[in-house]
């Protein structure tokens, strides 16, 4: 099971969700958005989307997280249920959040993304976790 | 007596059909989004199917599950696949869920395919949450052209 690290560009809080609309088609990705002390951890399922395709970043305060989805299809297709479609989610953000310590990682189509909450943003002093 | 104003009637009936579309629509959504939607008690995971000449390819969304612990059984040309993903639970301490959308749980699938498999080369690969199986078709089910006649 791989653990790598992404670089992503820093997030702010996840609070409100915003979802706009674009162009083509997409999956919306469904999430789960976890508050802990420490502060958010956002786990999306994106099935069938490769790492390099997947990019997470940060426009104006929204959190965009997109996923390409890669695998082909192979033959003729006699029955289908779902589309191979890209992914593509927006989360409206605010401070709270320390950027420079946001981290993500992807394994078997299951992104999780790591916000830790900024020292201020605390209850109290906790001590800080090094992750490798 | 106020007037009634044809207008502002019709704009309030499509203001109407609009909520009640956006309502549809994203209920919709959201049921499309979910791949282990804990409601519905059949037709996921969602599968395709394809086939060339000698295979058929199924394809199934499975994101975070354990592929070992996936089972598939092939007979004849039906094939089925069953398991579980977990649903996760998080560490002690105090938390919070803001959103929780993603589900998991048990599922059981079964599909009847249009031609018979040799079960014995059958193969799966599991890659990005994306369960890809590929069952060679058996001899007598290779395809030959048919002409279909109009009665």
């Amino acid at each position: 099971m791989e653990n790598k690290d992404m670089t992503i560009q820093p997030a702010g809080d996840i609070r409100k969700v915003e979802e706009t609309r674009n162009g083509k088609q997409f999956f919306v990705p469904p999430v789960d958005i976890l508050e802990d002390e420490d502060g958010l951890t956002l786990v999306a399922d994106l099935p069938g989307a490769d790492k390099e395709g997947i990019s997470i970043g940060i426009e104006d305060d929204i959190l965009i997280i997109e996923g390409r989805f890669a695998a082909a299809p192979q033959g003729e297709n006699i029955h289908r249920e779902f589309e191979p479609r890209d992914y593509h989610r927006r989360f409206q953000l605010y401070e709270g959040i320390d950027r420079e310590k946001a981290s993500a990682e992807y394994h078997d189509g299951v992104l999780t993304l790591r916000l830790p909450k900024a020292e201020a943003a605390k209850p109290r002093q906790i001590k800080i976790e090094t992750r490798h | 007596m106020a007037r009634w104003d044809l207008f502002r009637e019709m704009e309030n009936m499509s203001r109407e059909m609009d909520d009640v579309l956006r309502g549809i629509e994203s209920g919709r959504r959201t049921f499309e989004r979910l791949f282990f939607p804990e409601l519905a008690g059949r037709g996921f995971p969602k599968l395709n199917v394809y086939q060339d000449a000698e295979h058929v390819y199924v394809e199934a969304l499975l994101p975070g599950i354990n592929p070992e612990e996936v089972e598939m059984n092939v007979l004849r040309n039906t094939l089925t696949l069953s398991g579980e993903r977990k649903v996760e639970i998080p560490k002690e301490g105090k938390h919070v869920y803001h959103r929780r959308e993603r589900g998991g749980g048990r599922f059981l699938r079964t599909i009847e395919l249009p031609y018979s498999i040799d079960s014995a080369k059958a193969e799966a690969t599991y890659k990005d949450g994306l369960l890809q199986v590929k069952l060679p078709k058996a001899e007598e089910s290779k395809p030959k052209k048919l002409l279909v006649k109009a009665a």
